[in-house]
Order: structure tokens, then C-alpha cells, then sequence
């Protein structure tokens, strides 16, 4: 009885999902030249003084037969920079400021409320924002860390405890503590209000109450909380390059600006003495000294932090959280395993960045990670030796990179079955940087009421008969059927059901044709994929995303040209990626103030008329 | 039900069973705005807004009620999701015939799939934003585009309480975190307000205090005020140096850091105010199947605490979200949420699953609201100073159509509504017109909320 009904919810889950989508993509007119892709290469993005091309690059939101309804957009000529917006800290990105800050870790952040994601990503500058709830969390984890910071205070602010600390000197200690809180000099008016406030404090409330309150102060201010690149001239000035940036538009990023976006690109923290230093000397304006200080901080232990907390987003790892299986349909799981392989995701993650080095090795890589937990699951002895986590490498008719490895199949799939819709869109989304047309407004629905009895295939192959239905799913279906082979737990299976697994399946619609047609199994596909351009020109994207807290746009077209070609020209070796991206001009560069001014009256004018007189521009 | 005069304490068993005072609602603690609260033998009660929220609709059959034979509003038998708030009947009120508009799927209606659309529809009335969420069949969308109803109230009423809205979630967040599939309230256009998941995290924000001693209390406000004056300082400080951009986010955080700035200083206000702080909740695995119904509970004694104590008069629920990749095994449904939702109606299996999930939503609700009935407030209990409402962000999963949404309300905000009643409407109306009757019932004289092309005004026959 079990069984039977178990199979009931096979076609429950699977089928009748599939349908439930069919039904939500009837009469849609999908067609392969309807799927849109976000990689502005240089093929796309006219060249300066054209508009828009009309092919390709379709706006996601238009039915496919629509022409574009955007007005031509006139690119200027030579390269751009994007916007840099303000950034508040994430979750990590707090508790790694606040540990470097104090010298001690109170992981205040694991109380603060997620951040709102963005494509995957929690470090949106426009998305992760603040509200009530977290604003309440700031003042508490303020609390707990200034109360240790008592007990244990950071150098600077080491006047300021003890039994009768001298207001003067901790006043003095306060300047120096907040220019390292704020991660540039302090300006004047700043620090006074700190001195203020502990002044004030000390008369009524004594030294340690003064000094806590101070320290609260300064860890829920703005300059603390937010990566702020101060509207004021940059003083690094370097004269444009030949045929380079417009000097008269852009100007370089100011020196402590730069040693930000340093060190919270490649270490989630704030820089260290070193950067500063260099920032200091205003030193970081040359690829010369970039390119030093990119390789000494790939070099660093940190690095690798960045790798993870990258592929935890972007690969949705966080939901391993969430993941359950039937105890049932498969004994041999056990809770506590979904932790394991995402351990052995990160592990993979970390082989293929830190060891392997190339992206080539993303995609192909038979190894898989196993605990001693898991290892029997996937048909390998456990290895005593290994301290809890090791590398097996399978066949590699079974294993080739991300594509195919148990984790991942495990997460894109139910707790009694694996799901070939999940892993389909996982594929385009994330890997391909592709997304599906909406379907379209004139849709009618017939309530759809699957035999309950129905197999898997027959319900499939109700989507492919009706021709409306195909049209759109043989965009998804085909291409996720190529992973039959690894059921709801990621396991290499070529039976199922006591008949032999069909893991023929079919790419189409991604842009490059030589990527396209038929393959058997998810091995081939990876191997195809891995010489394609596709995804490292998606996975350029979105590292470029997660370095710059948002995604690229037209002014950013030739610096993710170029990082793309650093790529490719360094055999896909990440590091030369992470080079490319911080050598990039939408990195290193930034509209100069009045001109973003400029620009942001024009398109505000309402906005423009509520604000006060303008004798607030630039510094002091 | 003996009632209590205002005057004595009153005891509600918190966690654990132990047993916590209320405080005495004094009329310098609660808001000036009389027509936001009850005021029996000149003691004022303030009306409270509660919203539940459950994922991929119901079984219509299980869920609507069946007309008595006189055809009359109040002659009706609550269908059987509904059994355990039976002994409540009477401070029910169902609704049929009110579509979720903004969502309406089989007409273009704004970007996204329905379950989207209705996440981020259904509170602020508004279809949504352009973005990059994808759905699940693969359309994008981005948040909601308005404020919700709760952020509106929150804002205009109840300004002393110490917590303007409570967002609570029961895995709230599981699978696919912070986006539009998961949020249900706004503050504003694409400001989504997260729910918190954990009954721990809840507590500390509802009393992050130790010191239940009135003048440490004290200590820490004035302390905490000096703190945020300053903070509020260095905001000024920033903004004349910051980009124009900057600008509208330094002011939206910055007016955040005001309004929390006068909540810690209100009169009787403050976090833990005159509450007696309960214990602590325990600490559980949060987004595990195995404490689920432990969490729905825990997380109902502090909502009706917060409620009681007025910590808040604006409280959202919601379990799960609209990717509802969740098991519910203490009803023996194995199958997965989302899937089960989508069979059509001949499969009885799934069918009985989703009834069973049904029936213990109900449960929490009637959880819920029974404890709030338990307290006393003037002539009435708290519950009828609180209109409750409970929907789904779709009708029915097999056809994720937005028409006839299952909304159950409970409690009269105060006499406002006209409770045991199932109400039908002939002619289709919309959710925000359900808006527009909660606004009212809080004294806001809006006759409309939200997209006004989706909103016809309050609904009839409710008062």
C-alpha cells in the first residue's frame, strides 16, 4: 500500500507539476530565438556611435514577435564605468569587519534577518537594504560587542577602559578608532560627534557607560554600516589612457575607496594595514600595483572564504538547509547528510578553484567529496585516514564537474525523486545566464486533471503531443531529462524501476550552435558545455556581479569584453579572472561627481526640486 | 467566559505553561486616535490588524462553507478545514466571490507567475516590479511595488508601540530565501519586511532586555536614545557629502533610525515596557520538519503576548511560501507541498494530504485566536478588538487561478464588522476592496488601496 501510493506521488509531484507549467505556457509561441541571454559581449553592444542592435539581446519582458519597444540608446564612444552605488555590509561581511576591527569574533550577524536576494545574490547594493527588524538587531549585536569590548579593547580605544581612564586620551583613542571603523580618515565633524557623546556619557554615566555608548554609536552609523564612496573628486588622478576613459566624464576611484573594494571583493572583510598603507600612499592606482595586490590577497588563506561565500549564493547552497528525503524510497538516507553534501560541494568548489585553478576543471572534474557518512551512499569505502572529508574520483562516464555532482542533483530534486525541470532551469539560469520568455496574455486555462496512475513519461509525453505545450518545453524537458541518471539523492543510477534509464537528451536555444543538439547523459553535456563560451562567459557575469553588488549594464559592455578575454587568453585560469575583474575600468573607475550629478538632475527633475540649495558638494 | 474589569491583571500561560502578567493598559501607553480603538467605561483598547498566510491554496470544497436552508448570511455550516474554530463561529466571518485582482492570472496582469504575484499582491494591492525572480515557470518578476496594509497602519496608528509591525514565519524562508515568493509586507516599494523564523530571534526582538527593574529600564533608554541621536548625527554628517543616489537611501535608512528613536522613548513604551518577559523560548533546529509545529506554537504565544501587551497592534504570519517544497509528517503528508497542490482533482491521495494540511492551519488559527479570546479587554476580548484575516496567495493549486480566493476573517476590529456570517458576493470583487474595509475600520477614510484600477471600493455588507 505504501508503495502504491508512494507511486501516486511520483506522478503527483513530477507530473502534475510538469503539466501545471504546460498549462501556465500554453499557446506561449516559445521558439528557440525567444530565449534571451544577459552577456553583453562585444558582439552585442554596437560599437560606438550606433544604436542598438535589433538581434539578440531582446528585452526579456516582450513577446517575441513584438519589435523592441526601448527608444535606441546611443552608446558614447570608448569605455565606460558603471554606477557604484552605497552597499550595506552583509551578514558576513559584518561579522568579518567587526572581528578584524576588535580583534575578537562575536558572530553578532547569525541574528540578523537574510538579506533579499538579487539573481542569488545578497549583496545587491539596491536590494540588501535595511528595515526595522534588522535596524533592532544592529542595536543589540552594538550592545553585546561593545559590552566585550570593555573586557578586551581593541588598541586604539585601550585609553578608554580600566578603572579611570583619561577622558582626553580616550577622546584622542576615538579619532584613531573611527578612522579605522569607517575604513578612511575621518573627517573632523565626525569624530566630534563621537567625542560628544562620550563626553556627555562620562558626566552622567560614568566611563564605562561612555565608552559603550560610544562604541554602539559608532558600529550603528552609516560610515560603519555602509560601503560609501564619498561624492567628492577622487584624488588619485592619472592622465586617461590613450583612447582610454573620457577624463572629462570619469575619474579613478578615490585610494581607501579602492582598498575596499579590494578586500571586500576578495576577502569579505575590511582591508588590512597593508592595503591601507598602500591606499595611504595613494598607491592603488596603477595595474601594476593591483595586479601585486591581487596575487598577494589570492594567496591569502581568505581567498578561499570569498570562493565559498561566491558558490554558497550563486549556487543556492544555503538550501541544503532545507533538503529532505524519503526514508522510505531510500533507506540509506540519513538526516544530517544534506550537510554533508554541501560540504562536499564547498570541498569540490575549493579543489576545483584553489587546486585545479580553471574553469575547465569546474565543468569536467570527476572528483567528488565524501564524509564517511556519505561515502557508503555513493558506493565508496569510507577512508579512515582522511579526517572526515576526501576525494574520490568516479568514472568519469559517470562524474564530469558541476553537472553532475551529487549534491547538486540531490538539492535540484524531491524528497522521493529527482527533478528534471529543476535541473533544466538550473542549467540555463545559472549556467547558461539564460531565461524563458513570459508566456503570453491571451493564455486560457483548462484545469488539467492527470490520471492520478499516469507514469512519468506518459505524462511528458502528453506536453511534447500538444503542440503549444512543446513549443516552450522542448526548451526545459529535453534538456533536463539528460539527467535521469542521477536520482533524488545524486546517485549514478542506469536502472530504474527494473528498466534502463533513458538519459538521451537535447540542448537547444543556447546562442552558440556548436553547443547545440542532442547528447546522452549529463557527462557528455558537461563536456560539450566545458569548451563552450557560454558558460564562462556566464560565470565571468557573475562573478562580475558579486564584485561590484550588482549587475553589469551597457556602460559596463567593454570592461566585461575584456575580462572576459583575460580569461579565455589565461587557459580560464580563475585567478586570472579575479585579475581582470579588478583591473577592469567599471572597477577601477567612476563617473566624476558633477557629471553623475549632472546627469541625475536631468532624469530627477521632481527629485532635484525637494532638495536643499546645493553648497553641500564635495569635501571639506 | 467571566469577564474581567479593566484594573486587575490577567494571566495568559506562555511557554512552558508559565504563567505571565499583562499589563495594565493605561491610557497614556496607547494611541490618541479614538477611532482606533474601543473605548468601553472610558477605558480605551486599542484594535489590532493580525494576518495568516499559508501557501498554494486549499481544497474549496474542504474550505468553503454550506448555506442553511433560509438562505441567510448567518445560517451556515463551517466547511470541514474549518472544525477546530467551531466554538468561535460567531466571530467568524467568510468570504466567497473576492477575487486577488492584482494576481488574476489569466489576464495579463503585471510581470510574474501567480504564485508571485499573489506573495507580493496580496497586502499592498499592487502588481509587481519588474526584476529577476524567477518563478516557477520561469517568469520574472521583481518585489511588490507598494506598501503593504500593515507598514500604512503601522504608520498612522499605534506610533508609541515599540515595534511598529511583527513579521513572524514558520520556514518561512525554506528553499529560495528573501525574495518575492517568500514576502508578503512591505514598508514600501521593493523594502520587503523579512519575517522572522525563529521563536528565539522573535523574543529578543519583543525584549532584549534583562532588567525587568523600571529604573534600569530607564538607564537603557536614555542611553540608547543618546546612542541613536548620534547615530542620526552622523547621517546628517554623511549626506552632504554623499551622492545624489546616496542620498534617497541615507534618508530612507535614516528616517528608520528616527521612528525607532521615538518608539524607545513613548511613554510606557520600550522594549519590554510593563510586560513580565516570559522564558525564553527554547532553541530548535529552525527550518526542519521535526520542529515545525513546536515553532508555529511558540511563535503563537509571543504574537498573542505582543498583541496583549501592545507591543505592536500589526502582526504577520505566514508558513512556508509559495515554493512550499515542505513535508508535513505529523499529518502523515509525505509528499511534497508544492507538487501535491498541483493534482488535479481526481487524486485522492493528494486531495486527503492537503485537507490534513488544511485542517492543522486551521488548528494554528484557532490557536491563535482562542488565546486572543481569552484575554479580557472592557466588555469584550481581545480578539474582538482585532480583525484577523487568513487566505492563500492562490485559489486552488491544480489551477493557480486567483478567483475566489479562501479568506477567513475573525474578530470584529472593535464592532466594527459583523461577525457569523459567510458573505458571497454576486458579482466579483476584489481583495483590495478587503483592504480598503481594514483601513477603514481603523478610522482611515480611504475609499481606495493600492492600484485603484483593482479596487472598487470597501466590500459591502460586512459592517
Amino acid at each position: 500500500m505504501a508503495m502504491m501510493m508512494k507511486t501516486r506521488n511520483r506522478a503527483v509531484s513530477r507530473g502534475a507539476l510538469l503539466l501545471a507549467l504546460c498549462v501556465l505556457a500554453l499557446a506561449t509561441g516559445c521558439r528557440e530565438g525567444a530565449l534571451s541571454y544577459e552577456y553583453a559581449d562585444t558582439s552585442q553592444v554596437p560599437t560606438p556611435g550606433q544604436t542598438t542592435p535589433d538581434e539578440g539581446g531582446k528585452d526579456n519582458n516582450q513577446s517575441p514577435d513584438d519589435p523592441l519597444e526601448d527608444p535606441p540608446i546611443v552608446i558614447p564612444d570608448g569605455p565606460m564605468a558603471g554606477r557604484s552605488p552605497m552597499r550595506l555590509l552583509t551578514r558576513y561581511e559584518y561579522d568579518n569587519t567587526t572581528s578584524a576591527l576588535f580583534g575578537f569574533t562575536i558572530a553578532a550577524a547569525a541574528d540578523f534577518p537574510s538579506e533579499n536576494l538579487a539573481d542569488g545574490f545578497e549583496n545587491n547594493a539596491w536590494t540588501h537594504n535595511v528595515n526595522m527588524t534588522l535596524l533592532r538587531a544592529y542595536i543589540n549585536a552594538s550592545e553585546s560587542i561593545s559590552a566585550r569590548a570593555w573586557e578586551d579593547p581593541p588598541a586604539a580605544l585601550s585609553g578608554c577602559v580600566g578603572n579611570a581612564p583619561s577622558s582626553a586620551l580616550c577622546q584622542e583613542g576615538i579619532a584613531d578608532f573611527v578612522t579605522q571603523a569607517f575604513r578612511r580618515p575621518a573627517y573632523d565633524d565626525e569624530v566630534a560627534l563621537y567625542q560628544k557623546l562620550y563626553r556627555d556619557m562620562r558626566s552622567s554615566d560614568g566611563a564605562r557607560a561612555a565608552f559603550e555608548t560610544t562604541v554602539q554609536a559608532i558600529l550603528q552609523s552609516p560610515q560603519f554600516l555602509y560601503r560609501l564612496e564619498l561624492f567628492e573628486p577622487s584624488p588619485m588622478k592619472l592622465p586617461p589612457r590613450d583612447g582610454g576613459m573620457d577624463a572629462e566624464r570619469f575619474e579613478l576611484v578615490g585610494p581607501y575607496e579602492m582598498a575596499s573594494r579590494l578586500s571586500y571583493f576578495i576577502w569579505g572583510t575590511m582591508p588590512d594595514d597593508e592595503l591601507l598603507a598602500a591606499a595611504e600612499r595613494g598607491d592603488l592606482n596603477t595595474p601594476e600595483v593591483l595586479s601585486a595586490q591581487v596575487a598577494r590577497m589570492l594567496a591569502d588563506p581568505r581567498a578561499k572564504e570569498m570562493t565559498r561565500q561566491f558558490h554558497r549564493q550563486w549556487l543556492g547552497l544555503d538550501a541544503f538547509g532545507s533538503v529532505v528525503k524519503d526514508e522510505t524510497a531510500f533507506p540509506v538516507w540519513e538526516d544530517g547528510m544534506s550537510q554533508d553534501l554541501r560540504l562536499s560541494i564547498e570541498a569540490f568548489i575549493e579543489h576545483v578553484y584553489w587546486e585545479e585553478g580553471v574553469f575547465d576543471a569546474f565543468m569536467t572534474s570527476p572528483a567528488v567529496f565524501l564524509t564517511p557518512e556519505l561515502a557508503p551512499v555513493y558506493g565508496k569505502a569510507v577512508n579512515e585516514q582522511s579526517g572526515g572529508l576526501w576525494r574520490e574520483d568516479f568514472p568519469a562516464e559517470e562524474r564530469a564537474g558541476i553537472l553532475t555532482q551529487p549534491g547538486m542533483m540531490a538539492l535540484l530534486a524531491y524528497p522521493n525523486q529527482g527533478s528534471p525541470i529543476f535541473r533544466a532551469i538550473w542549467v540555463r539560469e545559472r549556467l547558461l545566464c539564460q531565461h524563458m520568455p513570459p508566456p503570453p496574455s491571451d493564455i486560457q486555462i483548462e484545469p488539467p486533471d492527470p490520471d492520478p496512475n499516469a507514469t512519468t513519461r506518459e505524462v511528458f509525453a502528453i506536453h511534447t503531443a500538444n503542440e503549444a505545450c512543446a513549443e516552450c518545453h522542448l526548451l526545459i524537458d529535453p534538456l533536463g531529462f539528460g539527467f535521469e541518471g542521477y536520482d533524488a539523492l545524486g546517485r549514478w543510477r542506469d536502472v530504474e524501476n527494473g528498466k534502463a534509464v533513458d538519459t538521451s537528451g537535447e540542448l537547444i536555444g543556447s546562442p552558440e550552435q556548436a553547443m547545440n543538439g542532442p547528447f546522452d547523459g549529463a557527462v557528455e553535456l558537461a563536456n560539450r558545455l566545458a569548451d563552450s563560451e557560454t558558460i564562462a562567459k556566464c560565470i565571468s557575469k557573475q562573478w562580475f556581479t558579486f564584485a561590484m553588488g550588482r549587475p553589469h549594464d551597457t556602460s559596463d559592455a567593454d570592461s566585461m569584453s575584456r575580462i572576459y578575454e583575460q580569461f579565455l587568453q589565461n587557459d580560464t585560469a580563475f585567478t586570472a579572472l579575479f585579475e581582470a575583474i579588478v583591473l577592469s575600468d567599471s572597477f577601477r573607475y567612476r563617473k566624476r561627481p558633477e557629471v553623475a550629478q549632472a546627469e541625475f538632475e536631468e532624469a530627477n527633475p521632481d527629485l532635484v526640486a525637494m532638495e536643499t540649495p546645493a553648497e553641500e558638494q564635495g569635501g571639506e | 467566559m467571566i469577564k474581567k474589569r479593566f484594573g486587575r491583571r490577567h494571566f495568559l500561560r506562555g511557554m512552558g505553561g508559565v504563567a505571565f502578567a499583562l499589563p495594565l493598559l493605561s491610557t497614556g501607553i496607547v494611541a490618541r486616535d479614538a477611532r482606533a480603538e474601543t473605548t468601553t467605561e472610558g477605558v480605551t483598547f486599542p484594535k489590532r490588524f493580525v494576518f495568516m498566510i499559508h501557501p498554494n491554496g486549499v481544497i474549496p470544497q474542504a474550505w468553503f462553507p454550506t448555506r442553511g436552508a433560509s438562505g441567510e448570511d448567518s445560517d451556515f455550516q463551517l466547511g470541514e478545514t474549518h472544525a477546530p474554530l467551531e466554538p468561535l463561529k460567531d466571530k467568524l466571518l467568510l468570504l466567497e466571490n473576492v477575487n486577488l485582482e492584482v494576481g488574476n492570472w489569466d489576464r495579463a496582469v503585471g510581470p510574474g507567475e501567480p504564485h508571485q504575484k499573489g506573495m507580493g499582491g496580496i497586502l499592498t494591492g499592487r502588481t509587481l516590479n519588474d526584476g529577476q525572480f524567477v518563478g516557477g515557470d520561469g517568469s520574472r518578476a521583481g518585489w511588490g511595488s507598494g506598501q503593504s496594509i500593515d507598514h500604512y497602519l503601522a504608520e498612522r496608528v499605534g506610533k508609541n508601540t515599540p515595534l511598529p509591525t511583527l513579521h513572524v514565519g514558520v520556514r518561512a524562508d525554506s528553499h529560495i530565501g528573501s525574495e518575492v515568493r517568500s514576502r508578503v509586507s512591505y514598508t514600501a516599494s521593493n523594502q520587503p519586511a523579512p519575517p522572522l523564523n525563529d521563536p528565539v530571534d522573535v523574543f529578543n526582538l519583543m525584549f532584549t532586555d534583562a532588567m525587568t527593574d523600571p529604573g534600569a529600564m530607564d538607564e537603557i533608554k536614555r542611553r540608547r536614545g543618546s546612542v541613536l541621536d548620534t547615530v542620526g548625527s552622523q547621517f546628517d554628517s554623511v549626506y552632504k557629502r554623499a551622492g545624489y543616489e546616496d542620498r534617497l537611501t541615507l534618508e530612507r535608512h535614516l528616517k528608520m533610525v528616527r521612528d525607532l528613536e521615538s518608539r524607545l522613548s513613548a511613554e510606557g513604551g520600550g522594549i519590554g515596557g510593563d510586560c513580565e518577559k516570559p522564558d525564553t523560548p527554547p532553541s530548535l533546529e529552525v527550518d526542519s520538519e521535526d520542529t515545525m509545529p513546536q515553532i508555529a506554537t511558540e511563535h503563537l504565544d509571543l504574537v498573542a503576548l505582543a498583541l496583549a501587551c501592545d507591543m505592536t497592534r500589526f502582526v504577520t504570519l505566514q508558513f512556508s511560501n509559495s515554493k512550499n517544497g515542505l513535508r508535513y509528517p505529523w499529518v502523515d503528508s509525505f509528499g511534497d507541498g508544492h507538487g501535491l497542490s498541483h493534482a488535479g482533482p481526481s487524486n485522492e491521495t493528494a486531495a486527503k494530504e492537503l485537507r490534513a494540511r488544511d485542517r492543522w492551519h486551521a488548528q494554528q488559527a484557532a490557536y491563535l485566536l482562542q488565546k486572543l479570546d481569552e484575554i479580557p479587554e472592557g466588555d469584550g476580548t481581545l480578539l474582538d478588538n482585532t480583525v484577523f484575516v487568513w487566505c492563500s496567495e492562490i485559489a486552488v493549486g491544480n489551477t493557480h487561478s486567483h478567483r475566489n480566493l479562501p479568506i477567513l476573517m475573525a474578530g470584529s476590529a472593535g464592532g466594527y464588522f459583523k461577525t457569523g456570517r459567510f458573505v458571497s458576493y454576486g458579482s466579483e470583487r476584489s481583495t483590495n476592496d478587503l483592504l480598503v474595509n481594514i483601513l477603514n475600520a481603523f478610522g482611515q477614510d480611504v475609499e481606495t488601496y493600492g492600484d485603484p484600477q483593482y479596487c472598487n471600493g470597501p466590500l459591502s455588507g460586512l459592517t
